[in-house]
Protein backbone atom coordinates (compact mmCIF):
# COMPACT_ATOMS: atom_id res chain seq x y z
CA UNK A 1 0.00 0.00 0.00
CA UNK A 2 2.64 2.54 1.09
CA UNK A 3 4.83 1.79 -1.91
CA UNK A 4 2.05 2.85 -4.26
CA UNK A 5 1.31 5.97 -2.20
CA UNK A 6 5.01 6.86 -2.32
CA UNK A 7 5.11 6.27 -6.09
CA UNK A 8 2.25 8.73 -6.63
CA UNK A 9 3.91 11.18 -4.24
CA UNK A 10 7.29 10.88 -6.00
CA UNK A 11 5.65 11.36 -9.36
CA UNK A 12 4.17 14.63 -8.08
CA UNK A 13 7.67 15.98 -7.53
CA UNK A 14 8.89 14.77 -10.89
CA UNK A 15 5.96 16.18 -12.85
CA UNK A 16 5.60 19.43 -10.90
CA UNK A 17 9.20 20.51 -11.39
CA UNK A 18 8.59 20.27 -15.14
CA UNK A 19 5.60 22.68 -15.05
CA UNK A 20 6.55 26.14 -16.34
CA UNK A 21 3.83 27.99 -14.35
CA UNK A 22 4.97 26.33 -11.14
CA UNK A 23 8.65 27.08 -11.77
CA UNK A 24 7.84 30.74 -12.50
CA UNK A 25 5.79 31.19 -9.31
CA UNK A 26 8.44 29.32 -7.30
CA UNK A 27 11.18 31.64 -8.54
CA UNK A 28 9.00 34.67 -7.70
CA UNK A 29 8.39 33.28 -4.21
CA UNK A 30 12.08 32.58 -3.54
CA UNK A 31 13.03 36.03 -4.84
CA UNK A 32 10.35 37.55 -2.60
CA UNK A 33 11.88 35.76 0.39
CA UNK A 34 15.28 37.26 -0.39
CA UNK A 35 13.67 40.61 -1.15
CA UNK A 36 11.80 40.55 2.15
CA UNK A 37 15.02 40.57 4.15
CA UNK A 38 16.52 43.17 1.84
CA UNK A 39 13.53 45.47 2.46
CA UNK A 40 13.88 44.88 6.20
CA UNK A 41 17.61 45.64 6.04
CA UNK A 42 17.05 48.71 3.86
CA UNK A 43 14.33 50.03 6.22
CA UNK A 44 16.60 49.48 9.19
CA UNK A 45 19.45 51.44 7.52
CA UNK A 46 17.17 54.32 6.48
CA UNK A 47 15.62 54.63 9.94
CA UNK A 48 18.99 54.45 11.64
CA UNK A 49 20.37 57.09 9.30
CA UNK A 50 17.41 59.38 10.00
CA UNK A 51 17.76 58.62 13.71
CA UNK A 52 21.46 59.55 13.73
CA UNK A 53 20.74 62.80 11.85
CA UNK A 54 17.95 63.61 14.31
CA UNK A 55 20.18 62.88 17.27
CA UNK A 56 22.82 65.27 15.89
CA UNK A 57 20.22 67.99 15.33
CA UNK A 58 18.69 67.45 18.76
CA UNK A 59 22.12 67.66 20.38
CA UNK A 60 22.90 70.83 18.42
CA UNK A 61 19.65 72.40 19.60
CA UNK A 62 20.62 71.54 23.18
CA UNK A 63 17.92 68.94 23.82
CA UNK A 64 18.64 66.74 26.82
CA UNK A 65 16.20 63.76 26.51
CA UNK A 66 17.09 61.89 23.33
CA UNK A 67 14.73 58.94 22.53
CA UNK A 68 16.15 55.44 22.03
CA UNK A 69 16.80 53.94 18.58
CA UNK A 70 13.65 51.94 17.83
CA UNK A 71 15.63 49.31 15.96
CA UNK A 72 17.68 48.58 19.04
CA UNK A 73 14.54 47.38 20.83
CA UNK A 74 12.82 45.78 17.79
CA UNK A 75 13.23 41.97 17.58
CA UNK A 76 15.59 40.74 14.86
CA UNK A 77 12.78 38.67 13.32
CA UNK A 78 10.71 41.79 12.61
CA UNK A 79 12.96 42.37 9.60
CA UNK A 80 10.98 39.54 8.00
CA UNK A 81 7.56 41.16 8.48
CA UNK A 82 7.01 41.38 4.72
CA UNK A 83 7.17 37.59 4.50
CA UNK A 84 3.72 37.45 6.10
CA UNK A 85 2.28 39.41 3.17
CA UNK A 86 4.23 37.45 0.57
CA UNK A 87 3.06 34.13 1.97
CA UNK A 88 -0.58 35.10 2.25
CA UNK A 89 -0.58 36.63 -1.25
CA UNK A 90 2.01 34.97 -3.51
CA UNK A 91 2.53 31.79 -1.48
CA UNK A 92 -1.16 30.97 -1.36
CA UNK A 93 -1.47 31.51 -5.12
CA UNK A 94 1.51 29.20 -5.68
CA UNK A 95 -0.14 26.62 -3.41
CA UNK A 96 -3.38 26.77 -5.44
CA UNK A 97 -1.37 26.13 -8.61
CA UNK A 98 0.39 23.15 -6.97
CA UNK A 99 -2.90 21.61 -5.81
CA UNK A 100 -4.65 22.36 -9.10
CA UNK A 101 -1.98 20.82 -11.33
CA UNK A 102 -1.60 17.85 -9.03
CA UNK A 103 -4.84 16.36 -10.32
CA UNK A 104 -5.58 18.47 -13.40
CA UNK A 105 -2.32 17.23 -14.92
CA UNK A 106 -3.77 13.72 -14.91
CA UNK A 107 -7.11 14.89 -16.29
CA UNK A 108 -5.47 16.87 -19.12
CA UNK A 109 -3.12 13.99 -19.89
CA UNK A 110 -6.10 11.60 -19.82
CA UNK A 111 -4.03 9.15 -17.83
CA UNK A 112 -6.66 8.35 -15.17
CA UNK A 113 -8.04 5.37 -17.09
CA UNK A 114 -4.72 3.53 -17.25
CA UNK A 115 -3.96 4.46 -13.64
CA UNK A 116 -7.23 3.11 -12.26
CA UNK A 117 -7.15 -0.04 -14.38
CA UNK A 118 -4.20 -0.99 -12.14
CA UNK A 119 -4.25 -2.31 -8.60
CA UNK A 120 -4.05 1.08 -6.89
CA UNK A 121 -7.20 2.12 -5.01
CA UNK A 122 -8.61 5.62 -5.23
CA UNK A 123 -7.83 6.18 -1.55
CA UNK A 124 -4.19 5.20 -2.07
CA UNK A 125 -4.01 7.42 -5.14
CA UNK A 126 -5.41 10.55 -3.46
CA UNK A 127 -3.31 9.91 -0.33
CA UNK A 128 -0.26 9.81 -2.62
CA UNK A 129 -1.29 13.07 -4.27
CA UNK A 130 -1.84 14.80 -0.90
CA UNK A 131 1.48 13.48 0.44
CA UNK A 132 3.20 14.75 -2.71
CA UNK A 133 1.65 18.21 -2.27
CA UNK A 134 2.71 18.29 1.41
CA UNK A 135 6.27 17.35 0.45
CA UNK A 136 6.53 19.96 -2.30
CA UNK A 137 5.20 22.70 -0.01
CA UNK A 138 7.46 21.56 2.84
CA UNK A 139 10.46 21.79 0.50
CA UNK A 140 9.52 25.33 -0.59
CA UNK A 141 8.93 26.46 2.99
CA UNK A 142 12.21 24.86 4.12
CA UNK A 143 14.15 26.73 1.40
CA UNK A 144 12.40 29.95 2.43
CA UNK A 145 13.21 29.27 6.11
CA UNK A 146 16.90 28.70 5.36
CA UNK A 147 17.11 31.85 3.22
CA UNK A 148 15.41 33.90 5.97
CA UNK A 149 17.58 32.42 8.73
CA UNK A 150 20.85 33.10 6.89
CA UNK A 151 19.72 36.55 5.74
CA UNK A 152 18.85 37.68 9.28
CA UNK A 153 22.26 36.58 10.54
CA UNK A 154 23.92 38.48 7.68
CA UNK A 155 21.85 41.62 8.31
CA UNK A 156 22.02 41.71 12.11
CA UNK A 157 25.56 40.41 12.30
CA UNK A 158 24.84 37.92 15.08
CA UNK A 159 23.24 34.46 15.24
CA UNK A 160 19.61 34.07 16.29
CA UNK A 161 18.91 33.03 19.86
CA UNK A 162 17.22 29.69 20.59
CA UNK A 163 13.90 31.43 21.30
CA UNK A 164 14.10 33.43 18.05
CA UNK A 165 14.94 30.30 16.07
CA UNK A 166 11.92 28.49 17.57
CA UNK A 167 9.68 31.47 16.75
CA UNK A 168 10.94 31.55 13.17
CA UNK A 169 10.45 27.80 12.87
CA UNK A 170 6.89 28.02 14.23
CA UNK A 171 6.17 30.92 11.89
CA UNK A 172 7.20 28.80 8.91
CA UNK A 173 5.26 25.76 10.19
CA UNK A 174 2.13 27.90 10.48
CA UNK A 175 2.86 29.27 7.00
CA UNK A 176 3.14 25.71 5.70
CA UNK A 177 -0.25 24.89 7.23
CA UNK A 178 -1.67 28.08 5.68
CA UNK A 179 -0.35 27.11 2.24
CA UNK A 180 -1.67 23.54 2.59
CA UNK A 181 -5.20 24.99 2.87
CA UNK A 182 -4.86 26.67 -0.53
CA UNK A 183 -3.20 23.66 -2.12
CA UNK A 184 -6.08 21.48 -0.89
CA UNK A 185 -8.54 24.01 -2.34
CA UNK A 186 -6.79 23.71 -5.70
CA UNK A 187 -6.85 19.90 -5.46
CA UNK A 188 -10.48 19.72 -4.34
CA UNK A 189 -11.73 21.85 -7.24
CA UNK A 190 -9.46 20.04 -9.74
CA UNK A 191 -11.22 16.79 -8.80
CA UNK A 192 -14.76 18.05 -8.41
CA UNK A 193 -15.09 20.64 -11.20
CA UNK A 194 -16.45 19.65 -14.58
CA UNK A 195 -14.17 21.91 -16.62
CA UNK A 196 -10.51 22.84 -16.37
CA UNK A 197 -11.26 26.59 -16.27
CA UNK A 198 -13.80 26.24 -13.45
CA UNK A 199 -11.33 24.12 -11.53
CA UNK A 200 -8.96 27.08 -11.46
CA UNK A 201 -11.47 29.94 -11.25
CA UNK A 202 -13.24 28.57 -8.14
CA UNK A 203 -10.19 28.44 -5.84
CA UNK A 204 -8.99 31.80 -7.19
CA UNK A 205 -12.35 33.36 -6.22
CA UNK A 206 -11.98 31.91 -2.71
CA UNK A 207 -8.38 33.20 -2.62
CA UNK A 208 -9.64 36.69 -3.53
CA UNK A 209 -12.31 36.50 -0.80
CA UNK A 210 -9.81 35.31 1.84
CA UNK A 211 -6.98 37.63 0.83
CA UNK A 212 -8.84 40.80 -0.15
CA UNK A 213 -12.56 40.81 0.68
CA UNK A 214 -12.47 39.59 4.29
CA UNK A 215 -9.53 41.87 5.24
CA UNK A 216 -11.58 44.79 3.85
CA UNK A 217 -14.22 43.97 6.44
CA UNK A 218 -11.77 43.47 9.29
CA UNK A 219 -8.28 44.95 9.51
CA UNK A 220 -8.81 47.21 6.48
CA UNK A 221 -11.44 49.04 8.51
CA UNK A 222 -8.37 50.17 10.37
CA UNK A 223 -6.92 52.56 7.75
CA UNK A 224 -3.68 51.55 6.00
CA UNK A 225 -3.68 48.09 7.53
CA UNK A 226 -5.00 46.21 4.50
CA UNK A 227 -1.80 44.44 3.65
CA UNK A 228 0.44 45.35 6.52
CA UNK A 229 0.61 42.75 9.22
CA UNK A 230 -0.33 45.19 11.93
CA UNK A 231 -2.64 44.12 14.71
CA UNK A 232 -5.59 46.36 15.30
CA UNK A 233 -4.99 48.38 18.41
CA UNK A 234 -7.63 50.81 19.36
CA UNK A 235 -7.75 52.59 16.01
CA UNK A 236 -10.99 50.92 15.04
CA UNK A 237 -13.52 53.22 13.41
CA UNK A 238 -15.92 54.91 15.77
CA UNK A 239 -18.86 53.18 14.16
CA UNK A 240 -20.72 50.46 16.02
CA UNK A 241 -21.70 48.89 12.69
CA UNK A 242 -18.07 48.43 11.60
CA UNK A 243 -17.00 47.27 15.04
CA UNK A 244 -19.68 44.55 15.03
CA UNK A 245 -18.76 43.42 11.49
CA UNK A 246 -15.12 43.29 12.50
CA UNK A 247 -15.83 41.26 15.62
CA UNK A 248 -18.13 38.82 13.85
CA UNK A 249 -15.99 38.19 10.78
CA UNK A 250 -12.49 38.28 12.25
CA UNK A 251 -12.56 34.88 14.01
CA UNK A 252 -13.45 33.27 10.66
CA UNK A 253 -11.05 35.31 8.54
CA UNK A 254 -8.21 33.01 7.66
CA UNK A 255 -5.83 35.71 6.47
CA UNK A 256 -6.49 37.88 9.54
CA UNK A 257 -5.72 35.03 11.88
CA UNK A 258 -2.58 34.18 9.94
CA UNK A 259 -1.44 37.80 9.87
CA UNK A 260 -1.93 38.21 13.60
CA UNK A 261 -0.18 34.97 14.44
CA UNK A 262 2.69 35.81 12.08
CA UNK A 263 2.99 39.33 13.48
CA UNK A 264 3.14 38.03 17.04
CA UNK A 265 5.80 35.44 16.19
CA UNK A 266 7.98 37.85 14.22
CA UNK A 267 7.61 40.54 16.86
CA UNK A 268 5.75 43.09 14.78
CA UNK A 269 3.57 45.27 17.02
CA UNK A 270 3.42 44.51 20.74
CA UNK A 271 6.43 42.40 21.70
CA UNK A 272 5.71 39.12 23.41
CA UNK A 273 8.80 37.05 24.12
CA UNK A 274 6.88 34.04 25.41
CA UNK A 275 6.37 31.73 22.42
CA UNK A 276 3.93 29.47 24.26
CA UNK A 277 1.85 32.50 25.25
CA UNK A 278 1.72 33.61 21.59
CA UNK A 279 0.43 30.18 20.58
CA UNK A 280 -2.17 30.14 23.37
CA UNK A 281 -3.33 33.67 22.47
CA UNK A 282 -3.76 32.60 18.84
CA UNK A 283 -5.12 29.11 19.47
CA UNK A 284 -8.44 29.95 17.82
CA UNK A 285 -6.61 30.94 14.63
CA UNK A 286 -4.48 27.78 14.72
CA UNK A 287 -7.62 25.69 15.25
CA UNK A 288 -9.28 27.41 12.28
CA UNK A 289 -6.29 26.62 10.03
CA UNK A 290 -6.12 22.98 11.15
CA UNK A 291 -9.90 22.51 10.83
CA UNK A 292 -9.87 23.83 7.28
CA UNK A 293 -7.01 21.50 6.36
CA UNK A 294 -8.95 18.53 7.76
CA UNK A 295 -12.16 19.57 6.03
CA UNK A 296 -10.49 20.04 2.65
CA UNK A 297 -8.58 16.74 2.86
CA UNK A 298 -11.85 14.98 3.63
CA UNK A 299 -13.53 16.84 0.73
CA UNK A 300 -10.77 15.80 -1.68
CA UNK A 301 -10.94 12.12 -0.63
CA UNK A 302 -14.74 12.17 -0.93
CA UNK A 303 -14.61 13.82 -4.39
CA UNK A 304 -12.03 11.27 -5.52
CA UNK A 305 -14.36 8.42 -4.57
CA UNK A 306 -17.10 10.01 -6.68
CA UNK A 307 -14.83 11.00 -9.59
CA UNK A 308 -15.92 9.50 -12.88
CA UNK A 309 -12.80 8.10 -14.53
CA UNK A 310 -14.66 7.64 -17.80
CA UNK A 311 -15.85 11.29 -17.66
CA UNK A 312 -19.38 10.49 -18.85
CA UNK A 313 -18.11 8.59 -21.88
CA UNK A 314 -21.12 7.11 -23.66
CA UNK A 315 -19.72 6.64 -27.14
CA UNK A 316 -18.65 3.36 -28.72
CA UNK B 1 -9.07 -32.34 -27.71
CA UNK B 2 -8.04 -29.63 -25.24
CA UNK B 3 -10.94 -28.42 -23.11
CA UNK B 4 -11.59 -24.73 -23.68
CA UNK B 5 -11.29 -22.59 -20.59
CA UNK B 6 -13.54 -19.53 -20.28
CA UNK B 7 -11.48 -16.56 -19.12
CA UNK B 8 -14.06 -13.79 -19.57
CA UNK B 9 -17.64 -14.58 -18.62
CA UNK B 10 -20.13 -11.73 -19.07
CA UNK B 11 -23.58 -12.36 -17.62
CA UNK B 12 -26.72 -10.27 -18.26
CA UNK B 13 -24.70 -7.05 -18.28
CA UNK B 14 -26.77 -3.86 -18.34
CA UNK B 15 -25.51 -0.27 -18.37
CA UNK B 16 -27.80 2.74 -18.43
CA UNK B 17 -26.73 6.39 -18.71
CA UNK B 18 -29.83 8.26 -17.54
CA UNK B 19 -32.31 7.38 -20.34
CA UNK B 20 -29.75 5.86 -22.69
CA UNK B 21 -29.39 2.08 -22.61
CA UNK B 22 -25.77 1.44 -23.55
CA UNK B 23 -25.70 -2.31 -22.79
CA UNK B 24 -28.82 -4.44 -22.93
CA UNK B 25 -28.43 -7.82 -21.16
CA UNK B 26 -25.08 -8.63 -22.69
CA UNK B 27 -24.00 -12.27 -22.39
CA UNK B 28 -20.59 -13.24 -23.73
CA UNK B 29 -17.93 -15.87 -23.03
CA UNK B 30 -14.37 -15.65 -24.25
CA UNK B 31 -11.92 -18.53 -24.11
CA UNK B 32 -8.36 -18.43 -22.85
CA UNK B 33 -5.65 -17.64 -25.44
CA UNK B 34 -8.17 -16.26 -27.92
CA UNK B 35 -7.88 -12.99 -29.78
CA UNK B 36 -11.47 -11.83 -29.63
CA UNK B 37 -12.58 -9.07 -31.99
CA UNK B 38 -15.48 -7.05 -30.61
CA UNK B 39 -17.11 -5.34 -33.56
CA UNK B 40 -19.77 -2.69 -33.65
CA UNK B 41 -20.69 0.69 -35.03
CA UNK B 42 -19.88 3.87 -33.09
CA UNK B 43 -22.11 4.05 -30.03
CA UNK B 44 -22.83 0.30 -30.02
CA UNK B 45 -21.49 -0.05 -26.46
CA UNK B 46 -18.02 -1.51 -27.07
CA UNK B 47 -16.10 1.02 -24.98
CA UNK B 48 -18.72 0.84 -22.23
CA UNK B 49 -18.22 -2.95 -22.11
CA UNK B 50 -14.45 -2.55 -21.78
CA UNK B 51 -14.83 0.20 -19.16
CA UNK B 52 -16.98 -2.14 -17.08
CA UNK B 53 -14.70 -5.17 -17.56
CA UNK B 54 -11.66 -3.12 -16.50
CA UNK B 55 -13.68 -2.04 -13.40
CA UNK B 56 -13.49 1.63 -14.36
CA UNK B 57 -17.27 1.85 -14.57
CA UNK B 58 -19.86 0.09 -12.40
CA UNK B 59 -22.56 -1.87 -14.25
CA UNK B 60 -26.22 -0.95 -13.71
CA UNK B 61 -27.02 -4.65 -13.31
CA UNK B 62 -25.54 -8.01 -14.21
CA UNK B 63 -21.85 -8.69 -14.00
CA UNK B 64 -18.82 -10.52 -15.28
CA UNK B 65 -16.02 -12.80 -14.13
CA UNK B 66 -12.48 -12.42 -15.38
CA UNK B 67 -10.05 -15.26 -14.59
CA UNK B 68 -12.70 -16.48 -12.14
CA UNK B 69 -12.95 -13.20 -10.23
CA UNK B 70 -16.04 -11.03 -10.07
CA UNK B 71 -15.37 -7.57 -11.57
CA UNK B 72 -17.41 -5.80 -8.85
CA UNK B 73 -16.56 -7.82 -5.74
CA UNK B 74 -12.93 -8.70 -6.54
CA UNK B 75 -11.96 -5.72 -8.65
CA UNK B 76 -8.38 -5.61 -7.29
CA UNK B 77 -7.86 -9.30 -8.17
CA UNK B 78 -9.31 -8.62 -11.62
CA UNK B 79 -7.05 -5.60 -12.13
CA UNK B 80 -4.00 -7.68 -11.22
CA UNK B 81 -4.79 -9.95 -14.15
CA UNK B 82 -5.69 -7.45 -16.85
CA UNK B 83 -3.89 -4.97 -19.04
CA UNK B 84 -5.69 -2.09 -20.70
CA UNK B 85 -4.97 0.17 -23.63
CA UNK B 86 -7.69 2.84 -23.93
CA UNK B 87 -8.59 4.51 -27.19
CA UNK B 88 -6.27 7.49 -27.76
CA UNK B 89 -3.95 6.53 -24.93
CA UNK B 90 -2.26 9.52 -23.35
CA UNK B 91 0.70 10.02 -21.04
CA UNK B 92 2.47 12.79 -19.19
CA UNK B 93 3.87 14.57 -22.24
CA UNK B 94 6.76 16.26 -20.44
CA UNK B 95 8.00 13.01 -18.92
CA UNK B 96 10.06 10.45 -20.81
CA UNK B 97 8.65 7.08 -21.90
CA UNK B 98 10.77 5.45 -19.18
CA UNK B 99 9.45 7.81 -16.46
CA UNK B 100 5.85 7.19 -17.54
CA UNK B 101 6.35 3.43 -17.60
CA UNK B 102 8.21 3.44 -14.29
CA UNK B 103 5.32 5.27 -12.60
CA UNK B 104 2.68 2.92 -14.04
CA UNK B 105 4.76 -0.17 -13.26
CA UNK B 106 5.08 0.96 -9.64
CA UNK B 107 1.30 1.41 -9.45
CA UNK B 108 0.98 -2.20 -10.58
CA UNK B 109 3.19 -3.27 -7.70
CA UNK B 110 6.15 -4.39 -9.85
CA UNK B 111 9.32 -4.68 -7.76
CA UNK B 112 12.11 -4.59 -10.33
CA UNK B 113 10.68 -1.85 -12.52
CA UNK B 114 13.91 -1.21 -14.44
CA UNK B 115 14.18 -4.81 -15.65
CA UNK B 116 10.46 -5.00 -16.44
CA UNK B 117 10.58 -1.79 -18.50
CA UNK B 118 13.65 -2.90 -20.45
CA UNK B 119 12.27 -6.41 -21.07
CA UNK B 120 8.89 -5.07 -22.18
CA UNK B 121 10.39 -2.48 -24.52
CA UNK B 122 12.69 -5.16 -25.94
CA UNK B 123 9.70 -7.44 -26.47
CA UNK B 124 7.77 -4.83 -28.44
CA UNK B 125 10.95 -3.76 -30.27
CA UNK B 126 10.93 -0.23 -28.87
CA UNK B 127 14.37 0.10 -27.24
CA UNK B 128 16.28 3.35 -27.74
CA UNK B 129 13.30 5.65 -27.27
CA UNK B 130 12.80 5.26 -23.55
CA UNK B 131 14.65 8.44 -22.60
CA UNK B 132 12.75 10.68 -25.00
CA UNK B 133 9.80 12.77 -23.86
CA UNK B 134 6.45 11.26 -24.83
CA UNK B 135 5.40 14.71 -26.11
CA UNK B 136 7.92 14.26 -28.94
CA UNK B 137 6.46 10.90 -30.02
CA UNK B 138 4.27 10.21 -33.06
CA UNK B 139 0.84 8.66 -32.59
CA UNK B 140 2.19 5.22 -33.43
CA UNK B 141 5.05 5.53 -30.94
CA UNK B 142 2.67 6.58 -28.18
CA UNK B 143 0.55 3.56 -29.00
CA UNK B 144 3.61 1.33 -28.56
CA UNK B 145 4.26 2.85 -25.14
CA UNK B 146 0.57 2.23 -24.48
CA UNK B 147 1.01 -1.45 -25.32
CA UNK B 148 4.10 -1.56 -23.09
CA UNK B 149 2.24 -0.16 -20.07
CA UNK B 150 -0.57 -2.63 -20.66
CA UNK B 151 1.64 -5.74 -20.63
CA UNK B 152 4.43 -4.66 -18.27
CA UNK B 153 2.82 -6.45 -15.29
CA UNK B 154 2.32 -9.68 -17.28
CA UNK B 155 -1.50 -9.75 -17.39
CA UNK B 156 -3.59 -12.76 -18.42
CA UNK B 157 -6.10 -10.69 -20.39
CA UNK B 158 -5.38 -7.63 -22.48
CA UNK B 159 -8.11 -5.15 -23.42
CA UNK B 160 -7.39 -3.05 -26.49
CA UNK B 161 -9.87 -0.30 -27.32
CA UNK B 162 -9.61 0.77 -30.97
CA UNK B 163 -5.81 0.35 -30.89
CA UNK B 164 -5.22 1.32 -34.53
CA UNK B 165 -7.38 4.43 -34.39
CA UNK B 166 -5.54 7.33 -36.03
CA UNK B 167 -2.47 5.31 -37.03
CA UNK B 168 -0.87 5.37 -40.48
CA UNK B 169 -0.69 2.07 -42.46
CA UNK B 170 2.84 1.34 -41.24
CA UNK B 171 1.82 2.01 -37.65
CA UNK B 172 -1.19 -0.32 -38.05
CA UNK B 173 1.03 -3.08 -39.48
CA UNK B 174 3.57 -2.81 -36.65
CA UNK B 175 0.87 -2.80 -34.00
CA UNK B 176 -0.82 -5.81 -35.56
CA UNK B 177 2.47 -7.72 -35.40
CA UNK B 178 2.89 -6.78 -31.75
CA UNK B 179 -0.66 -7.95 -30.89
CA UNK B 180 -0.06 -11.33 -32.54
CA UNK B 181 3.32 -11.67 -30.78
CA UNK B 182 1.79 -10.89 -27.38
CA UNK B 183 -0.84 -13.59 -27.91
CA UNK B 184 1.44 -16.26 -29.30
CA UNK B 185 4.56 -15.75 -27.18
CA UNK B 186 3.09 -14.58 -23.89
CA UNK B 187 -0.17 -16.51 -24.10
CA UNK B 188 -2.23 -13.45 -23.24
CA UNK B 189 -5.93 -13.51 -24.16
CA UNK B 190 -6.79 -10.40 -26.15
CA UNK B 191 -10.11 -8.56 -26.21
CA UNK B 192 -9.95 -6.21 -29.17
CA UNK B 193 -12.52 -3.46 -29.59
CA UNK B 194 -12.70 -2.20 -33.11
CA UNK B 195 -14.90 -1.07 -35.93
CA UNK B 196 -12.27 -1.93 -38.54
CA UNK B 197 -13.08 -5.26 -40.14
CA UNK B 198 -9.78 -5.48 -41.95
CA UNK B 199 -8.06 -5.50 -38.57
CA UNK B 200 -10.29 -8.28 -37.24
CA UNK B 201 -9.74 -10.59 -40.20
CA UNK B 202 -5.96 -10.33 -39.90
CA UNK B 203 -5.66 -10.67 -36.16
CA UNK B 204 -8.65 -12.28 -34.45
CA UNK B 205 -9.60 -15.90 -33.94
CA UNK B 206 -13.20 -15.17 -32.86
CA UNK B 207 -15.54 -12.25 -33.47
CA UNK B 208 -18.57 -10.85 -31.71
CA UNK B 209 -20.84 -8.18 -33.14
CA UNK B 210 -22.48 -5.66 -30.86
CA UNK B 211 -25.37 -3.54 -32.02
CA UNK B 212 -27.20 -1.07 -29.78
CA UNK B 213 -25.89 -2.75 -26.64
CA UNK B 214 -26.86 -6.29 -27.71
CA UNK B 215 -24.62 -9.11 -28.89
CA UNK B 216 -26.07 -10.07 -32.24
CA UNK B 217 -23.43 -12.51 -33.45
CA UNK B 218 -20.50 -14.54 -32.15
CA UNK B 219 -18.42 -17.21 -33.84
CA UNK B 220 -14.90 -18.01 -34.99
CA UNK B 221 -13.53 -16.21 -38.01
CA UNK B 222 -13.21 -19.59 -39.71
CA UNK B 223 -16.90 -20.47 -39.18
CA UNK B 224 -18.03 -16.97 -40.07
CA UNK B 225 -16.29 -17.16 -43.43
CA UNK B 226 -17.85 -20.61 -44.03
CA UNK B 227 -21.35 -19.48 -43.05
CA UNK B 228 -21.26 -16.44 -45.26
CA UNK B 229 -19.30 -18.00 -48.09
CA UNK B 230 -21.22 -16.04 -50.71
CA UNK B 231 -20.11 -12.75 -49.31
CA UNK B 232 -17.03 -11.29 -50.94
CA UNK B 233 -15.49 -9.74 -47.86
CA UNK B 234 -15.79 -9.58 -44.09
CA UNK B 235 -17.23 -6.08 -44.54
CA UNK B 236 -20.20 -7.52 -46.38
CA UNK B 237 -20.66 -10.22 -43.74
CA UNK B 238 -20.69 -7.60 -41.01
CA UNK B 239 -23.21 -5.41 -42.78
CA UNK B 240 -25.42 -8.44 -43.47
CA UNK B 241 -25.40 -9.52 -39.81
CA UNK B 242 -25.96 -6.00 -38.52
CA UNK B 243 -28.74 -5.05 -40.94
CA UNK B 244 -30.56 -8.39 -40.51
CA UNK B 245 -30.66 -8.03 -36.74
CA UNK B 246 -31.67 -4.38 -36.89
CA UNK B 247 -34.63 -5.22 -39.16
CA UNK B 248 -35.70 -8.02 -36.79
Amino acid sequence: MWKKILSVSRNEFRALFKEKTFILLLIIFILMTIFSTYIGWSTKNTIEKVYQETVIKLKESGASGIPLDTFLIAPALSILKNMIVYIFLIGSLLAIIIGHFSFMRDRIAGISKIVFSRTISRKEFITGKITGIFNVLALIISVSFIISYVSIILVTGHPLSGNETIKLLIFYLISLAYLIIFAMLGLFFAISSRSESLALVNPIIIWIIISFVLPQLTSALNPSALLNPVSIQGVAPHSRFFTIIQEVIKPFSLSENYKELGSSLLGVGPINTNTLQIIINNSAGILLILSLIGLLIYGSIFSMKKFDVCEEEVDG
Amino acid sequence: MKKEEIIIDIKMLVKKYKDFLALDNLNLQINKDEIFGFLGHNGAGKTTTVNILTSLLPPTSGGADICGFDISKDSIEVRKRIGYLPENVKFYENLTAYENLEYLAQLSGIKNTDKSIKDTLEFIDFRGFENKKVGEFSRGMKQRVGIAQAIIHKPEVLFLDEPTSGLDPMGIKKLREVILKINSEKGITIFLNTHLLSEVSKVCSTIGVLSHGRLIYKDSIENTLKKFKDEVSLEEIYFNIDSEKRIK
